[in-house]
């Protein structure tokens, strides 16, 4: 990672609920958010398995009727453990199953083709990254292998690597990991760099479809220095639509005397329906959701108004306004010298949110003027421009971003001692000197942890090493640890006897939970696997596109007198029945390869060929040559 | 099982009240500020502010950068000690 990236590259916001790409345009200055293959400018961060596979927008069409194989969230589940509290609530709520696999890292189950899959939520990610990397292929029309891949800013060291190891199963050249906030922040600085010459305090306020990021940014000259982050990696738009699903299965219950929530394709249905609901009431006071036959033929018809919604959430909300105090505190900033709130993230619409920000900062005027759906991506694409040497045009700006949990190390009495306090500046190299506790201590040992608890063992452990050959002295004997981040968040460790010189130290990539190098191989061959499964559909779809086009064509042609009268009556039943074998071939379920529907084909033209000299002109030949 | 003292620490601890002193000369001089003398908790906002400029690893490519890493980084630390020995004084 010594020089710059070849090659041309890509912006990725891979959120919970939906994603979005983007691209630099050098011609233009300044990125261009990229739009699917329908049209949408952001793309459903969902994957379904049917006899096929499904990306983006035609998998979350299809929730309602294949909900147990039809799979989001991925990014919920992402570098954590199965046991993870946080996730306890989800696995209820979700109607794909998930279980624990080795390590405790959860693994979900899907059925695709009739057999049981367990899949990761690294190998799901890299299926929607690979989706975002054909999009932005489809619209550049040239490949692509260099992508700057953004995450909550508040997400901790293994989710964070989980997602460097979905963008490499997806065959991509992960630049840079980024925060979500920052690459806003970027966004914002770009498209306001009119103006942008003095000194501007920005606090970004990203709310999205499943975290929660707080990131308050100084920009000066051309420098984002993030001040401080902090967030929730499990607060947004879903846990509101949650809130609702569970308010109107009580409601449903009470009204109709039956209970929806054991049926996974009713909570879809309802799902949506809340979803739909949730937005209109951003800019509507009261709204209906209504779901013909939700269950047992009963239709489903409730309204809902704004107040009711703000209440089923208000303390939602109201965590949102403590997450921002701590931010301003971590960054020991008053209110009044922040120049610009700026709303980023689809939930950031929200009517109440925005109150109680203004009410927060005493000022009605919050900048609503950048996308909040694309911001993300938008950023994320200028800081891909900035590693890549193919542009010559960028703009002239540095990022310095913060690690938002603190580093160190377990010391006597499990107390967290503390080497990289949070919002430090990255890269950074830190150190911190030790001591034995007893005396003629022969080796030491060095847990390292991750978080905010005085608890060591409340934080997150990363890893552990020990140095040994230690000197036969007293207790107290000093030995050094040096922390060294670089700006991808990943940490090395190392610790110093002065006196002997002796040296040990771990880099924290292989922790426990963490995909090892031989597990990532075999989901990149599982994924040019579904890739292979993927083409081989298309082309049996295309081949049986193609014989039913010639079947009609023909039949309509042998009705045609000129063809008629040239055949005897037995000739052409032979022929006719020929066709029905072939509109039951197309009919059943039973064939699934391409080649029998291609060679079925190839007969029927050459039992035809005869008689059709020059009367019908026929294209599919030159199609399915 | 070990008993440590951080190094920021030990480094306040050799402040004097008066802000005329504050920081390690060692630091100043890395952030490319005169090594004695009053200092401005802006100044030190400033300096860092063109290091980083000047340093960052993403403005530099090819060999340069792995030296400009280790420089940034020193930077890093130079300000954090900068800005917390003038928050005691």
């Amino acid at each position: 990672m010594a020089t710059k990236h070849k090659g041309r590259a890509i912006g990725i916001d891979l959120g919970t609920t939906y994603s979005c790409v983007a691209a630099w345009e050098e011609q233009n200055g300044r990125a261009e958010i990229i739009v699917n293959d329908q049209g949408n400018r952001t793309t459903p961060s969902f994957v379904a398995f049917t006899d096929q596979r499904l990306i983006g927008d035609a998998a979350k069409n299809q929730a309602a009727s294949n909900p147990s194989n039809t799979i989001f969230d991925a990014k919920r589940l992402i570098g954590r453990k199965y046991k993870d509290p946080a996730i306890e609530c989800d696995l209820k709520l979700w109607p794909f199953k998930v279980v624990s696999g080795a390590d405790d890292k959860p693994m979900i189950k899907v059925n695709y083709k009739g057999k049981e899959k367990c899949l990761a939520a690294e190998e799901i990610s890299s299926m929607i990254l690979s989706k975002m990397k054909e999009i932005a292929e489809a619209y550049l029309d040239f490949s692509l292998k260099n992508a700057v891949i953004t995450v909550p800013a508040y997400f901790n060291d293994s989710q964070r690597k989980a997602t460097k190891d979905a963008g490499v199963i997806a065959g991509l050249n992960v630049m840079r990991i980024i925060n979500e906030p920052t690459a806003a922040a970027l966004a914002y600085g770009l498209q306001k760099r009119a103006n942008c010459s003095e000194k501007r305090n920005v606090f970004i306020f990203d709310l999205g479809g499943g975290t929660f990021d707080v990131s308050l940014v100084t920009i000066e000259d051309g420098v984002f220095e993030v001040k401080a982050t902090a967030g929730d990696t499990h607060l947004g738009g879903e846990d509101f639509d949650n809130r609702m699903v569970r308010h109107f299965v009580q409601e449903f219950k009470r009204k109709n005397r039956v209970d929806i929530s054991g049926d996974p394709r009713a909570l879809r249905r309802l799902r949506n329906g809340c979803e739909k609901a949730k937005r209109i009431l951003s800019h509507a006071n009261d709204t209906t959701i209504e779901i013909d036959a939700l269950f047992q033929g009963i239709d489903f018809r409730f309204s809902i108004t704004r107040a009711r919604f703000e209440d089923l959430n208000r303390d939602l909300f109201e965590k949102c306004m403590e997450i921002s105090q701590n931010c301003l505190d971590d960054a020991k900033m008053e209110k009044r010298e922040v120049h610009d709130v700026v709303l980023v993230g689809g939930s950031s619409r929200i009517p109440k949110v925005q109150s109680l920000l203004e009410k927060f900062f005493q000022r009605y005027n919050l900048c609503k003027s950048i996308n909040p759906d694309e911001a993300v991506a938008y950023g994320a694409a200028i800081q891909a421009a900035m590693l890549s040497e193919s542009y010559s045009i960028v703009p002239n700006m540095v990022l310095v971003d913060v690690t938002p949990l603190s580093l160190g190390i377990a010391t006597h009495g499990d107390l967290m001692g503390v080497v990289i306090p949070r919002n430090t500046a990255i890269p950074v190299k830190m150190d911190g000197v030790f001591q034995t506790i007893e005396d003629h201590q022969p080796t030491a040992s060095f847990p390292v942890y991750e978080g905010e608890r005085t608890k060591a063992g409340e934080n997150n452990l990363l890893g552990l090493f020990h140095l040994s050959g230690l000197p036969r002295v007293p207790r107290g004997h000093p030995m050094n640890v040096i922390f060294e981040l670089d700006y991808d968040g990943i940490l090395k460790v190392c610790a110093v006897d002065e006196t002997t010189g002796n040296k040990n130290g771990i880099t924290i990539t292989n922790e426990k939970g963490r995909l090892s190098s031989a597990e990532i191989k075999r989901m990149i061959e599982e994924a040019a696997f579904f890739k292979e499964e993927d083409k081989k559909f298309k082309k049996m779809v295309k081949a049986k596109n193609a014989l039913d086009d010639y079947i009609y064509r023909m039949e309509k042609a042998m009705k045609g007198f000129d063809v008629s009268s040239k055949l005897s009556p037995s000739e052409k039943e032979t022929i006719m029945s020929k066709f029905r074998k072939g509109k039951r071939m197309l009919e059943s379920e039973e064939h699934n390869e391409a080649a029998v529907f291609e060679n079925y084909l190839k007969r029927l033209q050459k039992m035809c060929q005869p008689i059709v000299i020059n009367k019908v002109r026929d294209y599919s030949d030159e199609d399915t040559d | 099982n070990d008993k440590w003292k951080s190094v920021s620490d030990i480094e306040s601890d050799d402040d004097e009240d008066s802000s005329r002193y504050v920081g390690s000369s060692s630091d100043r001089t890395t952030l490319g500020l005169p090594a004695t003398g009053p200092l401005k908790i802006e100044d030190v906002k400033n300096a860092f502010r063109l290091s980083a400029l000047k340093w960052h690893p993403d403005k530099h490519q090819g060999p340069s950068q792995a030296m400009a890493e280790e420089k940034f980084k020193l930077c890093v630390n130079a300000y954090k000690s900068l800005c917390n020995a003038l928050s005691v004084a």
